[in-house]
């Protein structure tokens, strides 16, 4: 079979767009371009993709703005202080409940192995989920910019594994528990749009559905 | 962009289509910000230019906060991280050169600095926000800075230095540069004296009944004897003192008095309303008593002392003023001495007879005839006291009595004896010239619990009915005893109210000065304290209730001195390294001061020209002046801890040995059992001013025992609020610090602690959940069914963090105010009062009446 | 191995104190035949658990996971007087407990995959390639030593840190106790300088499983089968 392109491209759109948006709030600006781009969702239907896309189509009929959408943002993932959701794989994944654990340092591996890092190395933990996004859009770039059909192929392991090691057994859940405590639909609409992702890529890249991905 | 990378070019990654790609990322913020260009990417397992770091590295480090103990920390990092806290491992099992093990807290210290709650960026109030209503705006330092000077800049300008006030905290009193404590030695008010100066307060809300005490009785603050020291005793007795939870460092008390006690096994009885971990191993004798009565049992005893000639009448008419009517001031009434006063001869003409002190104390007549006997027969006793029993309503003269006790047996100055004080410790001369050597022109000083008081009334305040007092001289963090040369009382007025309060390190805005819920009345109208700055590592209660929070960093991401504390014969100190990077936007106090200090215009004079480092070698080699047999700064970091055997210490030898030669500060030179300066303050204080006129409220000049609002006697004729409810420290916490660490939480639960008897009267069992009340508030809380607590008392672990409910959450019991919210935090402060102690000013914690009822 | 019985601290690469520093050890901490064992000094346990938090720390165990936990054990009574004071004999002790690394160990006994194995230095071990996390061994040992770690599928316990007795290190929990009243050594060692209690309530019968444990009792410590007192943190283990 033919590498497809144009499927991993489309994840690596996604990735990158959402790692974006679980960093940094968008701006007014960049809400009305993402709400004119909602039809366009590189990514197929499935049920969370869905009901993110109505979400965010709900928060842009709405009229939700950058600053609501910024003390939301705030709000759930404790940019200035206490998170409802902390963010961080390792408070979610960690035997402590803290940041900068054991799953952390294992991210920042994983990231140099692709000769990358965080921008703030040491100063803000590395398994940021908006980070954690980042990184399977960069690998999944690497394999879409492979000379052939089959580096393409070999350079989706570190984005298998990444997903499989680290991405799937807390992401999902942990967005189920964003996308209840969001104020905004736009929050919601991103949590359930990030689920999606994470789903259609694990399912393109033959990863098994596991438990703790279900709701 | 999100991910940098530094990774080479590879050939032939170009190329492919990616127009979804770009056109998203333009969408959201520019491709370019956002993600890295393929030619910058290298590919899958040929790119690795930053190898991890296998290595671990060790530093020393310290837990800073406020327990009466020092420990240091080792903490283990890797790639920047640290991954484990290790134990000191120098020291031996001796004392006096102990090794000083960090105890459960400061093995939980990664807790803390990694706490996924910790303040990360500076954060403004929202305009059109109450306080306390949580809505945040996050802001640049730069913003910040500028508009809290400028604020402070307008509030100077209208109501003068004295507007500005330094709230009490002690999250990181054991540091040097990051020092939270004393108020006058913090980075701000290094800052604060370069530009005018500030309101400061006296005593702390550990110690505020006794230290006010102490100038009427001693003269002057006096520890007691070291712990060590008990080996020379033939008896130990300990009142409301529990070292093996409040100072519980595996190098400070606990292991002082607990292998002291290993190797001399001396009879030790415990006097505690609670059964302590002291009582449980320290104590071969457990006596419970109703709190806050302690100068009742005391009289009991001296009574039957006196009755039975056991009491050391050659000390008292040599050393101590006031025991008897020929030993009275000049001018003091007839019948105004103590033993007067035992006899029924004074103005209560009441004889005060065991059989009378069993009726306040719930101690049997019989026990207290045993304990006097006991006491008085031992020679020599060491008698010391907690801060329990003076953190009352009547805590002055709890205080007074215990220290009465000591003198009474002979026991003050005397090896195996002590002062009836809380034991003392060895300690290094270590100069801090950072955070002494600028003065604070404000010659005004108020009680540490009055500060609530000073935003609302502020230039009504004085002397006589707020305690307002003058410092002794120029920059002493003291009052003065407002009595002059004549004996008559003087007054001093506060001008301005309070503006502006700073909160470095300390939960004490809410949470851990006194009832919750007036306190936040008070500081929700923004009309009277115009500024709240909060400066901390968690987002704390104190946090909530800011208008401006200001991101610090941990003792990890810092190089400091922590003088050592309370290791008994030993003297130590620790000097720790910045282990790991500060996180977030977070910043070093001195670096937050100096950044406000520039706007101010007084950057220089707040630097004195040095950096953080500089100031830190600078007191090592000002200290070295001192002491010359120190280390030096790099040989003293590389070692970590410091340590030197200075034996037992003996508390007010010298007065013992030559009182002529060697005067207490009192005004005769003499331990004042009577104190006249008490009798002429007395005349002019005035109550009910700010606070309605309660029982007790007046000042005697005798240790005798006062029944007070929310007292004893009261709670037990009441079917309203029956309980006196306490508020121990407990091994979880120190005060509020580490109150957010869920190791801590776990291994040690927030519970009320109740006696199986009242339980069973109200059918509560262990563990379930209950609501404690009374007019003030309500909290919730599970029960710890115990026999380990005195009937008629609850006890719950103060510094708990404050987590209010409304009703539609958690709906009060019926019989509760309705009017407050249910604290689910089981913060102690939400039943305690505003209403201060008569002498001190002081917050009365332990005085508190409320009730029980399953929730 | 030897024994003195003056306090002198026992000194590692890097722990240069350990215990109560009575107990002196050498050879290399894993010696075949020493029968290692803890020792406990229920007289100074003030029930902080630093021994507990030293030792999740150290393995990294999840939330719920304890291989040594503090019990405490009260009792007593209370009598109120019609003169308003009241008369009591309250008592309280406290008791660490982790794997006692036990004579007759009933886990290795029970277990049907002999994934619970005895080292030749005396302590007992899963041996993580055979557990198939059965559970037998939790309920048959009366101390509740072995605990089930449902993320990995299988039996965890105490190991006395043997990696770290191999690099010469004390136990995390003997070298955390602020009291120092924990220690360890050959079982041997310790009986002959502190005797061979360990059979105190709320610990059950001795004579189970011949613990490696030998406890210095607290002045109001009760016999196993003679137990007035009860349980008063079961919230807390």
């Amino acid at each position: 079979m033919a590498f497809d392109r144009t499927l991993w491209e489309h994840h690596a759109a996604a990735f990158g767009v959402l790692g974006r948006l679980h960093r940094e709030p968008p701006s007014d600006e960049a809400l009305t371009a993402i709400g004119a781009l909602l039809d366009e969702w590189p990514l197929p239907d499935g049920p969370d993709a869905a009901a993110g896309l109505a979400r965010l189509r709900c928060s842009r009929d709405a009229g939700e703005d950058a600053a609501r959408v910024r003390a939301d943002h705030d709000r759930l993932y404790g940019v200035s202080a206490v998170a409802l959701v902390a963010p961080y794989e390792s408070v979610h994944r960690g035997e402590d409940r803290l940041v900068f654990d054991t799953a952390t340092l294992e991210v920042r591996e994983a990231y140099r192995a692709l000769g990358l890092q965080a921008p703030q190395l040491n100063l803000e933990p590395d398994d940021h989920i908006g980070l954690e996004l980042d990184f399977m859009a960069q690998a999944l770039l690497r394999a879409v910019g492979a000379p052939d059909d089959a580096l393409a192929e070999a350079a989706l392991a570190p984005a298998r594994a990444f997903l499989a090691d680290h991405l799937l057994p807390w992401a999902p859940a942990v967005l189920a528990r964003v996308e209840e405590a969001a104020r905004t639909d736009f929050m919601a609409g991103v949590a359930l749009l990030t689920r999606g992702a994470l789903d259609s890529c694990r399912s393109a890249l033959g990863l098994p559905e596991s438990d703790a991905a279900r709701r | 962009m999100t991910i940098n990378t530094d990774a080479p070019d590879e050939p032939g990654t170009t190329g492919s289509d990616r127009r979804t790609f770009l056109k998203w990322s333009a969408a959201v913020g520019g491709t370019a910000a956002l993600v890295p260009t393929a030619t910058q990417l290298g590919m899958p397992g040929r790119a690795s230019s930053a190898p991890a770091e296998e290595d671990t590295t060790v530093y020393w480090s310290a837990c800073t906060v406020n327990c009466g103990s020092r420990c240091p920390v080792r903490l283990e990092v890797k790639d920047g991280t640290v991954v484990r806290v290790l134990p000191d491992n120098t020291g031996t099992n001796e004392l006096g050169s102990q090794q000083v093990r960090a105890c459960v807290r400061g093995r939980s210290i990664r807790h803390r600095i990694y706490n996924p709650d910790r303040l990360k960026k500076p954060m403004k109030r929202k305009a059109g926000t109450k306080r306390g209503d949580e809505e945040w705006e996050t802001i640049s330092w730069d913003q910040a800075l500028d508009e809290i000077a400028e604020k402070m800049e307008d509030i100077k300008a209208r109501f003068g230095n004295e507007a500005i006030y330094i709230n009490y905290g002690t999250g990181t009193l054991g540091s040097v540069m990051a020092k939270s404590w004393p108020p006058d030695q913090s980075p701000f008010a290094r800052l604060m004296n370069t530009w005018g100066g500030y309101l400061d307060h006296y005593a702390d809300y550990s110690t505020t009944e006794i230290t006010a005490a102490y100038p009427y009785f001693y003269g002057t603050w006096v520890d007691g004897n070291t712990f060590d020291d008990v080996k020379n005793s033939e008896l130990q007795v300990m009142f409301g003192n529990n070292p093996l939870e409040t100072r519980m460092s595996g190098g400070g008390q606990l292991l002082v008095s607990q292998q002291t006690r290993k190797e001399h096994g001396v009879r030790t009885i415990i006097v505690d309303p609670r059964y302590s971990e002291t009582a449980a191993l320290l104590g071969d004798e457990w006596v419970p008593l109703r709190p806050g009565t302690d100068a009742a049992l005391i009289a009991g005893m001296i009574h039957v002392m006196v009755t039975e000639d056991l009491h050391d009448q050659e000390f008292l008419d040599k050393y101590c003023v006031g025991f008897d009517e020929k030993t009275l001031p000049k001018g003091a009434p007839k019948n105004s001495s103590y033993r007067s006063y035992l006899l029924g001869k004074g103005p209560d003409t009441t004889e005060k007879t065991p059989e009378w002190a069993a009726d306040i104390t719930g101690i049997p007549a019989v026990k207290i005839r045993q304990l006097a006997r006991e006491i008085a027969g031992a020679k020599p006793c060491a008698i010391t006291q907690g801060w329990g029993p003076q953190r009352h309503a009547n805590g002055e003269n709890s205080a007074r009595a215990i220290f009465l006790l000591a003198a009474a047996t002979g026991n003050v100055g005397i090896p195996g004896g002590g002062t009836g004080a809380r034991e003392g410790a060895q300690y290094l001369s270590i100069v801090e010239p950072f955070n002494t050597e600028l003065i604070n022109p404000s010659e005004k000083i108020i009680s540490v619990f009055g500060w609530l008081d000073a935003i609302q009334y502020g230039e009504q305040m004085d002397t006589f009915n707020a305690g307002v007092l003058k410092k002794p001289a120029p920059g002493v963090r003291d009052g003065e005893v407002p009595v002059d040369e004549k004996g008559n009382a003087t007054n001093t007025r506060l001008e301005v109210p309070i503006k502006m309060v700073w909160q470095y390190s300390g939960n004490s805005i809410v949470n851990q000065t006194g009832d919750n819920n007036a306190s936040i009345k008070i500081l929700q109208d923004d009309t009277m304290c115009e500024l709240i700055v909060v400066c901390d590592i968690q987002y704390t209660v104190s946090a909530r209730y800011a208008d401006y929070i200001l991101p610090g960093t941990s003792t990890a991401e810092e190089d400091d001195i922590h003088p050592g504390e309370n290791g008994g014969p030993m003297a130590y100190g620790i000097i720790s390294s910045q282990a790991i990077e500060p996180l977030y936007e977070c910043r070093s106090i001195f670096d937050i001061c100096t950044d406000l200090a520039e706007r101010l215009g007084t950057k220089d004079e707040f630097t004195g020209g040095k950096t953080r480092e500089e100031w830190l070698r600078e007191a090592i080699r000002q200290s070295r002046e001192v002491d010359p047999t120190l280390p030096d700064y790099d040989e003293w970091k590389e070692m970590g801890i410091y340590r030197r055997d200075l034996g037992p210490g003996v508390s007010l030898a010298d007065f013992r040995k030559n009182p002529k030669a060697n005067p207490l500060p009192t005004p005769s030179g003499k331990i004042e059992i009577y104190s006249d300066r008490l009798a002429a303050m007395a005349e002019k204080w005035v109550f009910g001013v700010f606070h309605p006129e309660q029982a007790g409220d007046r000042l005697v000049p005798l240790p005798e025992y006062v029944e007070t609002w929310e007292g004893p006697l009261e709670t037990r004729a009441s079917d309203e609020y029956p309980f006196q409810v306490i508020g121990h420290h407990f091994k979880g916490r120190t005060h509020s610090s580490y109150g957010n660490v869920d190791w801590l939480k776990q291994a040690h639960h927030q519970t009320a602690w109740i006696n199986t008897v009242d339980a069973q009267d109200r059918d509560i069992e262990n563990g379930d959940l209950v609501f404690v009340y009374n007019d003030r508030g309500t909290i919730r809380l599970e029960a710890r069914v115990t026999e380990r607590v005195m009937p008629g008392v609850i006890s719950v672990p103060q510094g708990a963090w404050f987590d209010p409910k409304g009703a539609d959450e958690v709906e009060p019991p019926p019989e509760a105010n309705p009017d407050h919210p249910v604290d689910v935090g089981g913060n102690t402060n939400s039943l305690t009062s505003l209403h201060p102690s008569a002498l001190a000013k002081g917050n009365a914690p332990h005085t508190t009446a409320a009730n029980v009822v399953k929730a | 191995m030897t024994e003195t019985p003056s306090p002198t601290p026992t000194t590692g690469p890097s722990e240069s104190v350990s215990g109560t520093g009575t107990i002196t050890r050498s050879g290399s901490g894993t010696d075949a035949g020493a029968d290692y064992g803890f020792y406990f000094d229920q007289s100074l346990c003030t029930g902080c658990k630093a021994c507990g938090i030293a030792c999740n720390d150290k393995h990294d165990l999840p939330v719920g996971i304890m291989w040594r936990r503090v019990v405490e054990y009260s009792g007593g009574s209370w009598l109120l007087n019609e003169d308003n004071t009241v008369t009591q004999d309250v008592f309280t002790y406290y008791t660490s407990i982790a794997c006692n690394h036990c004579e007759d160990p009933i886990c290795v006994e029970v277990c049907p995959t002999t994934a619970m194995t005895k080292r030749e230095d005396g302590t007992v071990y899963v041996d993580d390639d055979k557990c198939v996390g059965c559970r037998y061994c939790e309920w048959a040992c009366p101390y509740s030593a072995p605990q089930f770690n449902a993320e990995i599928g299988h039996m965890t316990k105490c190991d006395l840190c043997f990696d770290y007795r191999s690099e010469g290190l004390t136990p995390a929990c003997v070298a955390a106790c602020p009291s120092r009243a924990l220690d360890w050594g050959p079982i041997d060692d310790i009986r002959a300088m502190y005797g061979d209690q360990s059979g105190l309530a709320p610990l059950p019968d001795p004579s189970l499983t011949d613990p490696h444990l030998v406890i210095t009792p607290h002045r109001d410590s009760e016999r196993w089968d003679h137990a007035s007192g009860r349980i008063a943190n079961p919230d807390e283990i």
